[in-house]
């Protein structure tokens, strides 16, 4: 039995259905992320694990234990707040001790604790400073350590790194995963940054509709996205209307347009989407004739938009120094065979 | 250029200023000059300087009966006007959209009809037949009518009803400034719905109280209508002595030396007020 499940949760706001029957088991110690775009559910499934919201059906078992009738301030869960939701009127150091005060932990105890959490996110220093006199992602530690304070059975992340600008947000990442694995604490993450679920999660959980899409580990669901939401959703990629038209050898020969290429996957015959990453098609001697019609620097990145007799292909090549392909020169784009994959469109 | 750029804030601000000067400052200053004369009913007004208003107004335990009632009305006023102020507006704080425009309105409602027609309401309602006294005879609670018009605990209530909206607007300002994520933020570190309202949501309302109450507080302590008509000619307050000064005695000195020191108290008041209470929730003001 996992430590955290949720069975059958649904969620109606009047007609509208946010979470459609969402099925989950999250064990003990897992960082978990709930990936996806804005309106799929994510939220709202985090809501109603915190007990913000009831669910209009399912149930949810912490740790063994039903918390349909358990209040949000007894289910002992942290939060981190997309705003961080600091006490503006309190110190940091009140900020953390806020949710120990509310246990009637001892003024020495409590010192202490506040002492140790505020040194594990490294802001001993700024105990005594207003939540508006620190930088954004003080802030944002300031409510990781308020949460954590209480040592917590199940920390939720809701969207945590949004409101920082983009470097101090790749920092934190690494650093609240590097929390997370010290502490060992279960986690679930909202994000719709798939670079962030990606990076910092044990598993994702990609979310469409209200329903999980894909569930699994970050490469294995990446790699093999199932659908065409899930590996549009997850990184770019090229997405082409197919046909299955034979299969042999665990491969499926599919047709698109005039061209018949190997793929992998599981579809049935007839048609279906065919997914190509970007950074796995390459420029070779021999393969699908093309010409470029864009070349787009991006720092790390050549990014070409190659015309090809399947449709228009984008191609990301690292950059290696020297002179990259020109706008409008012939190339053959290749790949190997496991780079093309049948999803259900 | 650049200077012209100095002076524009100058320029912007001159007409305010000078209907400022003409129409508060200079009469503020004549009724200070005011003040320093002296009457007699045979001579009238004489020009002159003299203490003799101020050692009078401060020194007469008739006026001190008079500013006592006016500040402990005005305490009680807003004292009152925090108690039902501050919920309400925290109650349409969390309303849903269409019903938080239509309580605001019903709020504001009692600002749009005159204070006198609102006052001669409550002396309808509280007078001894008035409905509050017969409802509470019929129902068994009083024996007999109570006296509520002309007495302070009816000047009280006519006051409380005329300024709370005050307060609830101020009060609710503050409260939209609140992130809402902070409530639940203290509901999920443990806090039950009644100490998140104390320990979190309260003190981010102070300022908004702060400043509903001076509003209240210095239109309580200056009302004149609504004490006229509910308290009567026996419970004077300050601003009805000035009135009597003025028009009943003629004695305009003597009267000008009563609002000069009913100012004067107002603005000591209000200042130390918001000095301490700025210092005390010195976080929540920046």
């Amino acid at each position: 039995m996992a430590f955290l499940e949720l069975h059958g949760l649904v969620q109606r706001y009047g007609p509208v259905v946010a979470v459609d029957g969402v099925d989950l088991a999250v064990d003990r110690g897992e960082f978990l992320s709930l990936l996806g775009p804005s309106g799929c559910g994510k939220s709202t499934t985090l809501m109603a694990i915190a007990g913000f919201v009831e669910p209009t059906a399912g149930r949810i078992v912490l740790g063994g234990r039903d918390m349909a009738q358990v209040k949000p301030n007894r289910r002992n869960i942290g939060i981190v707040f997309q705003s961080f939701a600091l006490f503006p009127h309190m110190t940091v150091a009140e900020n953390v001790g806020f949710g120990l005060e509310m246990r009637s932990i001892a003024k020495a105890e409590r010192t202490q604790r506040i002492a140790e959490t505020l040194a594990l996110v490294r802001l001993t220093e700024l105990a005594g400073r207003y939540p508006k006199q620190l930088s954004g992602g003080q802030q944002q530690r300031v409510a990781l350590a308020r949460a954590l304070v209480i040592r917590p059975d199940l920390l939720l992340l809701d969207e945590p790194m949004s409101s920082l600008d983009a470097k101090l947000r790749e920092e934190m990442r690494v650093e609240i995963r590097d929390i997370q694995r010290k502490v060992q604490i279960t986690t679930i993450m909202v994000t719709h940054d798939q670079a962030e679920a990606l990076l910092m999660a044990d598993r994702v959980a990609v979310m469409d509709q209200g329903r999980i899409a894909r569930i699994g580990k970050p490469y294995e669901v990446y790699e093999n996205p199932g659908s065409a939401f899930v590996s549009d959703f997850l990184g770019r990629t090229n997405l082409l209307p197919a046909t299955v038209v034979g299969r042999s050898a665990g491969r499926l020969r599919v047709k698109i347009g005039a061209v018949e290429i190997d793929a992998v996957g599981e579809a049935p015959d007839g048609a279906a989407m065919v997914s190509l990453r970007p950074e796995r098609l390459s420029f070779a001697a021999q393969g699908l004739p093309g010409t470029i019609e864009s070349a787009l620097f991006m720092g790390g990145q050549w990014f070409y938009r190659v015309a090809t007799g399947i449709g228009q292909l984008s191609v990301i090549r690292p950059n290696e120094g020297g002179a990259h392909v020109a706008e409008g020169g012939a190339v053959h784009v290749a790949w190997p065979v496991d780079a093309a994959r049948v999803v259900q469109g | 250029m650049a200077g012209k750029r100095v002076l524009l804030p100058y320029g912007l601000s001159l007409p305010a200023a000078a209907v400022l000067t003409v129409f508060m400052t200079a009469p503020l200053v004549m009724v200070l000059l005011l003040s320093f004369n002296s009457f007699t009913m045979a001579t009238g007004i004489q020009p002159g300087f003299k203490l003799a208003n101020y050692i009078e107004v401060l020194g007469d335990s008739y006026f001190h009966t008079i500013f006592g009632r006016t500040f402990l009305l005005a305490l009680w006023v807003t004292g009152i006007s925090i108690l039902i102020g501050a919920p309400e507006a925290y109650v349409i704080h969390r309303m849903r959209p269409p019903w938080r425009s239509i309580f605001l309105l019903v709020i504001l409602g009692p600002l749009l009809v005159s204070v006198i027609v609102r006052t001669l309401g409550w002396a309808v309602l509280l007078g001894r037949g008035g409905m509050v006294n017969t409802v509470l005879v019929k129902l068994g609670v009083l024996e007999r009518p109570m006296e509520f018009m002309y007495s302070f605990t009816g000047m009280t209530v006519a006051l409380v009803h005329v300024l709370v909206p005050f307060m609830v607007l101020s009060v609710w300002t503050s409260l939209r400034r609140l992130d809402p994520a902070v409530e639940a933020a203290g509901l999920s570190l443990g806090a039950s719905q009644w100490t998140v309202l104390r320990r979190i949501v309260l003190p981010q309302a102070v300022p908004g109280i702060l400043a509903g109450s001076l509003i209240v507080f210095t239109l309580a302590a200056s009302a004149f209508a609504t004490p006229a008509i509910v308290g009567g000619r026996r419970l004077k307050v300050a601003a009805m002595a000035a009135y009597d000064e003025f028009l009943n005695s003629q004695n305009w000195p003597l009267g000008a030396a009563i609002v000069v020191v009913l100012l004067v108290a107002m603005v000591a008041i209000v200042m130390i007020y918001n000095r301490l209470v700025e210092r005390r929730f010195k976080q929540v003001f920046q």
